[in-house]
Formats: structure tokens, C-alpha cells, sequence
């Protein structure tokens, strides 16, 4: 009776152990890509942030010395914090209330919405370096069709310098609206076609009209859904820059500048006959200080979100 | 049974997919091309080359093709970075994936500090070095402790580049000879054209770093003053408030062509082929641009003057000729060196530097071929032709040679000081304090020496 009983949780614990082998076995390939892709670099960043490290010499430990120099010494660092404020906040409140009104009217009854629905998230899936250099012609200060048709239709008399010190961070917003409504579009779409139809009907009989239906009835189904687009845009906006670095390259004098543009560089430097060396040890220090800018940020959002939720 | 054979498959597919994964991480070890050329039999050893050069593709490309045909062992791939191509380089070593050859565009003592480059004595001979004249050994340019590890080719010169048609049209006789005629003309061709679309002066502030050391360095070696004291070995960045302030004011008076601070050189130069454009500086490339055949075809008259002075029309400092002096080098890590050598030797040989420069694609320096080499025919050569009046090889600085630097480097702060968003004083006292404080600790901590020339004469 004792051996039979044994026997059976032998066989229990090999089959228990062959079914986690099974397990981590399908797991070891997303694993091995995790430690190399995300672990290791993570790692490698932290180190170097205590080092000075151009990529050849042997990296000399400094200790604290990058993060000093960072809060003490670069003010072009913590301008670069505020432009990327701009930029996130200007591309925010246009993105979504934008996106939220092209998903009402995608919704509605419209012909030829399939059309329309494909045109606004074509930009989605183009090249974000091609699509800025579409833009960096259109918005061509001198003969950019921008400026031709505005003055055609007389709404200016002077060209506008859209890639000027006032002007540049307003371009690079528009440009990064164009390039992500239509994403958000989307989000806001699948959601209006999950508020029942019954609703719609409640509120009609109850004698509410277009607005009050849509603020009372609509929006609360939407929450989550208004909450997931909402962190995603604020995570895109803390760390896009790839458009900015076609359209103006951080310039003019640095009004474009944004954080994740500022780290790029001091990875990779633009080089010249003067040589710009790498700063991979100080550029890991900074790497650090903006993920935890960019995490403090989202973390904020997401209390404020989920106390709203409670209340 | 049948939940077992699903497990072996589950199982067989991890493995397979792990295998898959750890072999798309893995560094692929770097093998010797073999290549089969024309179909022949035997095999090739592939040679790899990289420039950042896109304007010389042409004739670059045709002489390669001429080269593999006639070897029998060796196939030579040559591959453009027209964008970051120095960090390009730079990476390539890091991940083992260097090419065997590659275009040296910093001085060789950065590339010797980086282990990058392999020594090419071995290789030279009495009568190849001959060929080089004074251009062999320029300490730290090509020749690092005693090593040479590249060789002269070509050479940039650095003019100003004006509309004739403009310059008549808006009542103006001659190209300028001063900076401050520069500015009178550009604005008198602003004030005439501006209804047209037509403005006087332009540069390409999108890349401070391209307009640093190739207009605004340009126009103050030509009158003599360099950032960089070479006499004290220490940097001096007030002296460059005269060369900034000509740009600072056209800019601030809407003189130069619109959206300056969003152009890149390209382009300016079609803007400049159109007509739209009185004057800018820029270096020897241009008139294989605006030739009949080249990029842009220029629709008017345009002519070449040296670079004005800065409150004399005769100055006597020399432009500084870059890539003089340093060309091709092969790879610390290639496993073939001696074929790499092989086609550095035929791109740099009399015929080949011959073609180059009576194509128009380049001003060869190497003196053998300069002797023998015809003018190119086209509209510029003659006065971007190399002078020994008007330019010189600049001894190397140490931010030329590895010098990190905190904050804005000087070509992002004159960009800034044009554009007004940085005073003229404070941004050039800042770069005065910062690059010497990166000089001291460079030299403290054995990265770049300190270069004095005590009898140094920017004239000479």
C-alpha cells in the first residue's frame, strides 16, 4: 500500500517537474532575449554612470562626479527638462482632445469613413525619419509649401521662419501631432464602439442632448480607455525626439532640445574635424536622471488617475 | 502518448528557439570574404572599405570596378556613411565589425589613442615616400611616435562663393574683399532683391559644427586668429568676437537668406543654383556641384574670391587645407592588411590622383601628382586651386585630437552667439574657461598633450 503510495507521488513529482521544465524551457528563448536586451544594457548603464568612459580608453571610476556635474554644472541638460515639458504638454492637449473628436466622428454615421479612418492613421505606420523630412520641406522658411499657401490665401504677408528660435518647438509639436492622432484615434474608436446602444437610448428618453450625452454618458464608459491613451501620450512625449532630431536636430540654439535628444548626443556626439568624444559614463548618469524624470512623471499620472477613479 | 509527443515538440521548440536567439546575439567572427568574381572559380578574399564621401561616388565606384576586374584575389566592397559616418567607424570597432579599410577623416593620433589604426611602414618604400614631399610625417596629422598610419590624397580649400549676376544687378562691381564689405554688399543685395526672393549672405546654421570649422575657423585662420593659442598653448576663444560679429549682424538685420537657422548646406546649394543666393563660404567642392553634370546644375555666372580679411583687404593668415595630409588607413583588426594596403596604394597612385583631380572631384595635394595633373576644366577651380599664399596645413589642436569638453562645445556656442540666444562675451568667456579646464585635466591625466609653438606665425 506504502510502496503504491510512494510510487504515485514520484510520479506526481515528475510530472509536476516536467510540466515547469516544459515551462521554462518555452520561456528560455524570450529570457535570454530579456537578459541580453534589457538586463545587460540596464546593467551597463548603471556601472558606467559612476565612471568616465569615452568607449576606448579603460573607464576610470569617478563616483558621484557625473551626477554633480549633472545638477550643478549642465544647464543645457535642464533646458533641454523644460523644452521637453513644451513640447509633451503643447503635443498633449491638442493630440487627444483631436483624436477623441475624429473617433466621434468615425463613429457617426459617415461616408467613405473606412477612407478617411485610413488617411488620418496612414502616419502611423510611416517612417517616423521620412515623414520629418517630408515636414522639414513643407515647413521650408523660403519655398515651403506651408508658407506659399498661407500667403496665397493671404493669412500671411511674410513667409513664416518655422524653424526659428520662437517658432521651431511650435513646428516640431505640429509635426508630432500629425504623427500620432491617428494612433490615438484608434484607442479612442475601440472604445465608443463599446458603449451600449442601450445607453444611448436612456439618456435620450431621459432628454439628454448631443453634449450632455456625451459628457455624462460616453466619457465615463471611456475612462479607462481615456486613461490608457493618456499615459501612453505622455510616455511618447517624454521620450520622442527621432522627429525632432531630423526636423531641427535640437536647434536652433538649442530650442528644440529635448531630454532624450540630449542623452542620444552624448552617446554619439555630431563629430566634425574637432573631435566631440562620446561621454558614455556621463551619458549613462543622464540616461538614469531622465528615465527617472520620465517614470516619476508617468507614476504621478497613473496615483492622480487611479485616485480619480476611486473618488 | 499523445501529451507526450506534444512535450517532446514543445521541448524541441524551446531549444530550437533558444539556439536561434543565442545565435542572433552572438558576434558572427569575422571572416574572410570569398567572393566569386564574374563567375570565375576562384575564390576571392573581399576586402571592405568605408567613406563618409558621397560627392567623389562616381569616379570612386568606376575605378573599383576597374581594380576587382583586373585582380585575380582580391574583391574590394566599398560602402558610403554619408550620415555620422566618424561614430559609425567609432561603433564599428566596439562590436568587432570594423571594415579593413576606412577613410580617415580625424587626425591619426585620435584613431593611434583608439588602437584603431595599423602602422603602414612596413609597407613604404623609398620612392613612395618620395612622392609625398613635406606632406610625409606631419606629426600626430599622419605620423604618431615616429608611425606613419596614413598618407596625403586630397585637400579641401576653403573661398567665398558669389553670384555675378546678383552682384551686378544690385549695383555692386567687384566680390568683396573685406568681411565688412560682406556685410554692406550682402545687405545693399537684400534691400534690392528681397521683393524677388533674392537675399545677399547665407550659411547653413542647421549644422553649427560644419559652419564652425568650415566657415567661421575658415575665416579667421585666413586673418590669422585661431581660438587656440599656439604660442602659450592655451585657449583664447574672445579672440574669435571680430569673426562672429559680421554673421551675428547679418543675422540680426534679416540680411541673410530666410530660415538660416533650419538650412543644411544642400539645401543652400540649390537655393544658390536657382540664384537666390548673393554670396556664401564654403569649401572646394562646390564647383563639381553647380557643374553642367553635377548636383546641382547653377542656372547663372558665379565665381570664387578668396576669403576677405577682417578690417584689411590684404590678410595674410592661410585657410587651413583639411583632410591634407591624411587619407586611408587599415584597420588594427584586419586580417588582410597586406591586400588592404594593396588598393590604398592603387587608390593613391599618380593615374588614379590624376583622374581624380582633372575630373574636378577633388584638389590632390600629394606633390607627384600635382606636377603632372591638368587643371579640371570647370568654372572655380582656378581660384579654389591650393596657394601657398592662401592656405596651409593648421598644426593639430588638442581639441582635434581627443580633448572632452563639459557642456556646449564651441561650434553649438558661436551657432547660439549668431543667433543671439547666447551674449557674445559670456558664451565666448565660458568656452575660454571650459576648454582649458578640459586641457589641464587632459594633460594631467596623459589624454591629449599640450601644444605649444613657441615661434608659431599663422603667415607662414
Amino acid at each position: 500500500m506504502n510502496t503504491d503510495l510512494n510510487f504515485r507521488k514520484k510520479q506526481k513529482r515528475i510530472r509536476i517537474v516536467k510540466s515547469t521544465l516544459v515551462t521554462y524551457m518555452m520561456l528560455l528563448p524570450c529570457l535570454i532575449i530579456l537578459v541580453f536586451f534589457v538586463v545587460y544594457p540596464l546593467l551597463w548603464v548603471l556601472r558606467y554612470a559612476f565612471f568616465e568612459y569615452d568607449g576606448f580608453r579603460t573607464a576610470k571610476f569617478t563616483g558621484m562626479d557625473n551626477f554633480i556635474r549633472l545638477f550643478t554644472r549642465d544647464a543645457d541638460y535642464w533646458k533641454s527638462v523644460g523644452n521637453t515639458a513644451i513640447y509633451a504638454i503643447g503635443k498633449l492637449i491638442i493630440t487627444v482632445p483631436l483624436s477623441f473628436m475624429l473617433a466621434l466622428l468615425f463613429n457617426s454615421r459617415l461616408r467613405m469613413k473606412s477612407l478617411f479612418k485610413a488617411v488620418v492613421f496612414m502616419p502611423t505606420v510611416i517612417s517616423t525619419a521620412v515623414m520629418s523630412m517630408i515636414f522639414y520641406f513643407m515647413f521650408n522658411s523660403y519655398n515651403g509649401i506651408v508658407n506659399q499657401l498661407l500667403m496665397k490665401a493671404s493669412l500671411i504677408a511674410q513667409p513664416i521662419e518655422w524653424f526659428g528660435r520662437d517658432t521651431a518647438m511650435l513646428t516640431a509639436i505640429l509635426v508630432a501631432i500629425w504623427g500620432a492622432v491617428g494612433n490615438y484615434m484608434i484607442y479612442f474608436l475601440s472604445g465608443l464602439q463599446t458603449v451600449p446602444e442601450e445607453l444611448y437610448e436612456v439618456a435620450k428618453l431621459d432628454g439628454a442632448n448631443y453634449f450632455q450625452t456625451l459628457l455624462y454618458v460616453v466619457l465615463p464608459v471611456l475612462g479607462p480607455v481615456l486613461q490608457t491613451v493618456l499615459m501612453l501620450a505622455i510616455i511618447t512625449s517624454l521620450k520622442g525626439f527621432e522627429s525632432i532630431m531630423v526636423l531641427t536636430g535640437g536647434g536652433p540654439a538649442g530650442a528644440t532640445d529635448v531630454m532624450y535628444l540630449y542623452v542620444y548626443r552624448t552617446f554619439f556626439p555630431m563629430q566634425g574635424e574637432a573631435t566631440f568624444i562620446p561621454q558614455y559614463g556621463y551619458g549613462s548618469a543622464v540616461a538614469i536622471v531622465t528615465a527617472l524624470i520620465a517614470g516619476a512623471v508617468t507614476v504621478v499620472y497613473l496615483r492622480a488617475s487611479s485616485k480619480m477613479d476611486s473618488e | 502518448m499523445k501529451g507526450n509527443r506534444k512535450k517532446i515538440a514543445c521541448l524541441s521548440m524551446g531549444i530550437v528557439l533558444s539556439v536561434l536567439a543565442s545565435a542572433g546575439c552572438s558576434n558572427t567572427p569575422k571572416t574572410e570574404g570569398t567572393v566569386t568574381a564574374g563567375g570565375s572559380s576562384a575564390a576571392k578574399t573581399t576586402i571592405t572599405l568605408w567613406t563618409g564621401q558621397r560627392a567623389d561616388y562616381v569616379i570612386r565606384e568606376k575605378k573599383l570596378a576597374a581594380y576587382n576586374e583586373a585582380s585575380e584575389d582580391t574583391e574590394v566592397e566599398m560602402q558610403i556613411y554619408t550620415e555620422d559616418y566618424a561614430t559609425t567607424v567609432e561603433l564599428s570597432f566596439t562590436s568587432n565589425q570594423a571594415p579593413d579599410i576606412f577613410q580617415v577623416v580625424n587626425n591619426a593620433k585620435y584613431y593611434v589613442d583608439r588602437g584603431m589604426l595599423l602602422p603602414l611602414d612596413e609597407f613604404l618604400t623609398e620612392s613612395e615616400i618620395a612622392r609625398y614631399g613635406d606632406l610625409f610625417g606631419i606629426d600626430q596629422v599622419n605620423m604618431v611616435d615616429g608611425k606613419t598610419y596614413t598618407l596625403a590624397e586630397r585637400g579641401i580649400t576653403y573661398r567665398l562663393i558669389y553670384n555675378k549676376d546678383i552682384l551686378e544687378a544690385a549695383g555692386i562691381s567687384a566680390p568683396p574683399k573685406t568681411m565688412e564689405q560682406v556685410y554692406e554688399y550682402s545687405k545693399q543685395i537684400t534691400e534690392w532683391g528681397k521683393d524677388q526672393g533674392i537675399y545677399g549672405f547665407a550659411i547653413h546654421l542647421k549644422v553649427p559644427a560644419s559652419v564652425g570649422e568650415r566657415v567661421i575657423d575658415q575665416v579667421g585662420f585666413r586673418n590669422g586668429i585661431s581660438a587656440y593659442n599656439y604660442k602659450e598653448g592655451k585657449y583664447d576663444y574672445s579672440v574669435m568676437k571680430e569673426v562672429l560679429e559680421p554673421f551675428k549682424k547679418m543675422y540680426e538685420e534679416g540680411i541673410m537668406f530666410p530660415g538660416v537657422e533650419g538650412l543644411e548646406i544642400d539645401p543652400l546649394r540649390t537655393q544658390f543654383a536657382a540664384g537666390k543666393i548673393g554670396m556664401y563660404l564654403y569649401g572646394s567642392w562646390e564647383p563639381a556641384i553647380y557643374a553642367e553634370d553635377g548636383q546641382f546644375p547653377a542656372e547663372n555666372n558665379w565665381g570664387v574670391c578668396t576669403i576677405p580679411g577682417i578690417n584689411t583687404e590684404a590678410p595674410t593668415g592661410k585657410t587651413d587645407i583639411k583632410n591634407a595630409g591624411k587619407s586611408w588607413g587599415i584597420s588594427s583588426t584586419s586580417k588582410n592588411p597586406e591586400k588592404a594596403w594593396d588598393y590604398i596604394k592603387y587608390m593613391l597612385s599618380d593615374d588614379y590622383m590624376k583622374e581624380y583631380h582633372e575630373e574636378g572631384y577633388g584638389i590632390v595635394v600629394i606633390p607627384a601628382v600635382a606636377e603632372i595633373a591638368k587643371a579640371p576644366d570647370m568654372v572655380g577651380m582656378d581660384e579654389f586651386a591650393m596657394s601657398t599664399d592662401l592656405d596651409r596645413i593648421w598644426p593639430v589642436r588638442p581639441d582635434t585630437t581627443g580633448l572632452s569638453v563639459e557642456g556646449k562645445n564651441a561650434y553649438d556656442t558661436y551657432a547660439a552667439i549668431i543667433l543671439g540666444a547666447v551674449d557674445m562675451e559670456q558664451g565666448l568667456s565660458e568656452l575660454t574657461d571650459r576648454y582649458n579646464v578640459a586641457l589641464d585635466k587632459a594633460e594631467r591625466d596623459g589624454i591629449t598633450e599640450r601644444v605649444i609653438i613657441a615661434d608659431f606665425d599663422a603667415s607662414k
